[in-house]
């Protein structure tokens, strides 16, 4: 399938990429100023991908948590020859990436809550683990709002999609959060807030 | 501060600021997920107002459903948390 302008190879292991994802894309290219990209949660590989297609100075890296996922993210790096730019590693958010400061990070998370999710027969066929964002649909932001904080360098972004109608939630996640200083809501064509950009405060 | 009083605080909070499709069907007992009154767009908004309202600090372990759907789970947690 494409997907912001790659061909991205999808499989049952990972979330098959949405059309919606690529305002998030639109969202990163724009703020991206500097050279390194950090995608969390990145299923097929698809924003970094994309995003270091476009961007010929981009060095990116890619994480997943789960095998499937990882398996497919490297093989599309790889058909794409994009090995020597996008790095793509196996962890719990965050936890296998050392020494990088980003000066961008982008994630699309699970964000059906679980009781909601029960109900989806139509997302059976993708891996549960693509969509169940914890009770209330925000689990998985709220650890990233924190844990990326860490890893972005002063003035840098955060841009995460969230679900349709979550947007008074990802306001309130940001600023439990702490430690932006701006908070951006980007509209899909239809008027509906879908991508939260955040930056970090500039150091003290 | 009584149970009570703060059951009754957390009820009009819930009324206030949360659809009820028959705000007297709304027990100390009734599950906020089950009845679709507070999903993804509502909680953070609640942990918020506990927050404020009782002086406690609320962590992301915190929020789950038992200890934030229903009157009662929250009085409960609030209580524990004051104590």
């Amino acid at each position: 399938m494409k997907f912001f302008g790659v061909e991205i190879e999808t499989g049952p292991g990972a979330l098959i990429p949405r059309e919606e994802t690529e305002l998030l894309a639109a969202t990163a290219l724009e703020r991206l100023a500097g050279t390194t990209l950090v995608d969390v949660c990145c299923g097929t590989g698809n924003l970094a991908c994309a995003l270091a297609a476009r961007v010929p100075s981009l060095r990116a890296w890619a994480l997943d948590l789960t095998d499937g996922a990882v398996e497919l993210a490297r093989a599309n790096v790889a058909r794409l020859g994009l090995a020597d730019r996008v790095t793509v590693l196996q962890g719990d958010l965050f936890a296998a990436l050392s020494g990088v400061t980003a000066d961008l990070i982008t994630c699309n998370p699970p964000y059906i809550s679980t009781s909601k999710l029960a109900q989806r027969e139509d997302l059976a066929a993708e891996p549960r683990e693509a969509f169940d964002g914890g009770p209330y649909g925000v689990t998985i932001h709220q650890r990233v709002a924190r844990e990326a904080h860490g890893v972005l360098r002063p003035g840098g972004w955060l841009c995460c999609e969230f679900g349709l109608g979550q947007e008074r939630q990802l306001e309130q996640v940001f600023k439990r959060a702490g430690g932006y200083d701006r908070i951006d809501f980007i509209s899909d064509p239809a008027g509906a807030p879908r991508v939260v950009a955040a930056r970090k405060n500039e150091a003290p | 501060m009584s149970e009570n009083e703060i059951k009754t605080r957390l009820r009009e909070f819930v009324a206030k600021n949360f659809y009820l499709p028959d705000p007297k069907a709304l027990t100390d007992q009734t599950s906020f997920l089950d009845q679709g009154i507070i999903d993804s767009t509502g909680v953070l908004e609640l942990v918020t107002f506990v927050e404020n309202e009782y002086g406690i600090a609320v962590a992301d372990d915190d929020m789950v459903p038992a200890n934030f759907d229903s009157i009662d789970a929250l009085a409960g947690f609030v209580a524990k948390k004051r104590s």
